[in-house]
């Protein structure tokens, strides 16, 4: 299911984890094992969406420790793999509402204001390709996360679910529930407001 | 659906971008191995902690309600005693006034403490205030008699 590339530790199915989540034999060492698989996609799922390292790392234990609780309620309808992703997705959901709220800020005292704007530019990859060509790339990039992050909720995590995580549109679908129709045209929506965004970008350079 | 999801949106200009996208991404949530190793020890003490916490909080519970039983049948028992009976005991009185009392008995009882100078239940303070005060003005008579020799 997860085999892409620059995804090696994911990349390994959990069936036996599966087995054993649906057969409620689950030991410690097999989740330890599961979160060891998982924790790094998860993760990069919350710091996409999210933007915010400390809520990231807070929420990915979050959603962790409700897959434990909530094995015996595992069904297997749909891979651990994208039941892990919903669970992370309604956390990442009620985190931004409480935090449209005010009320995360102070729960995370720590976190400064500034946080929303990571150092984007040194997050691109270095690949041997010419110096203007990878500027280009970084601002592009740069361009992608600032529409990223207005996009409507549902869009979001639709075009970070595709293009961050690289699921298919079926498996985009099973974890977040929604109908595979719904899902493209959310992934049109953000798709266009992307292009429109890179659009602008290249007129003003 | 009009708006439905198109492949050929992805071309090969906006895929190149998106794959920028992705590595700056993967980049952003790239951490050393101690990252990865404190989370999962985070992790793995929050699933033991509620357990270790709510056990002896259980069993003190439990205790607590083992000793509150083993009290109320160790204590030999008594009869519950009644509203009518604490009344009937404490407050005769009040209780045969309130068992006779009819609306015009009561009616005239107003009229009669609202007739008299001082009601019924300051009476005793009011005997108490005129022997002082005879006690008072017979005192000033005899300093005056004995002012005046």
């Amino acid at each position: 299911m997860f085999q892409k590339a620059g995804m090696a530790d994911s990349v390994i199915p959990l069936a036996g984890v599966q087995d054993k989540l649906n057969s409620n034999v689950l030991t410690a060492e097999d989740f330890d094992e599961l979160v060891r698989r998982n924790q790094k996609r998860i993760f990069r799922l919350l710091m996409s969406l999210l933007r915010d390292e400390d809520a990231a790392d807070t929420l990915t234990q979050e959603c962790f420790l409700k897959a434990y609780k909530s094995r015996t309620s595992f069904r297997g309808d749909s891979s651990v793999d994208t039941w892990l992703y919903r669970i992370a997705v309604n956390l990442a959901r009620d985190y931004q509402r409480s935090k449209r709220q005010g009320f995360w800020k102070k729960m995370f005292s720590a976190t400064p204001e500034a946080e929303d704007e990571l150092p984007l530019l040194e997050t691109v990859a270095h690949d041997g390709a010419n110096a203007e060509k990878q500027l280009l790339a970084r601002e592009e990039a740069e361009q992608v996360w600032h529409v990223v992050k207005r996009l409507s909720d549902n869009q979001r995590e639709v075009f970070v679910m595709r293009y961050s995580e690289e699921l298919s549109l079926d498996e985009i679908s099973q974890a977040l529930n929604m109908q595979l129709g719904t899902v493209k045209s959310h992934l049109n929506r953000a798709l266009t407001t992307v292009r429109k965004r890179l659009e602008e970008h290249r007129r003003g350079r | 659906m009009a708006d439905e999801f198109d492949d050929r949106f992805e071309d090969k200009d906006v895929k190149s971008t998106l794959r920028a996208w992705r590595e700056s991404a993967e980049k952003q949530a790239d951490r050393p191995d101690w990252f990865w190793a404190r989370q999962r020890a985070l992790i793995s003490s929050r699933i033991q902690q509620p357990q270790s916490r709510r056990l002896p909080a259980l069993a003190w519970a439990g205790v607590a309600a083992t000793i509150a039983v083993g009290v109320a049948l160790i204590l030999p028992g008594q009869k519950p005693i009644s509203v009518e009976h604490v009344v009937a005991n404490h407050t005769p009185t009040v209780q045969a006034k309130v068992a006779t009392a009819s609306d015009s008995d009561l009616m005239q009882e107003v009229e009669e403490t609202m007739n008299s100078g001082v009601p019924e239940a300051l009476q005793p303070a009011s005997t108490l205030q005129q022997a002082m005060e005879k006690a008072y003005s017979g005192n000033t008579a005899t300093k005056t008699k004995e002012n005046m020799q």
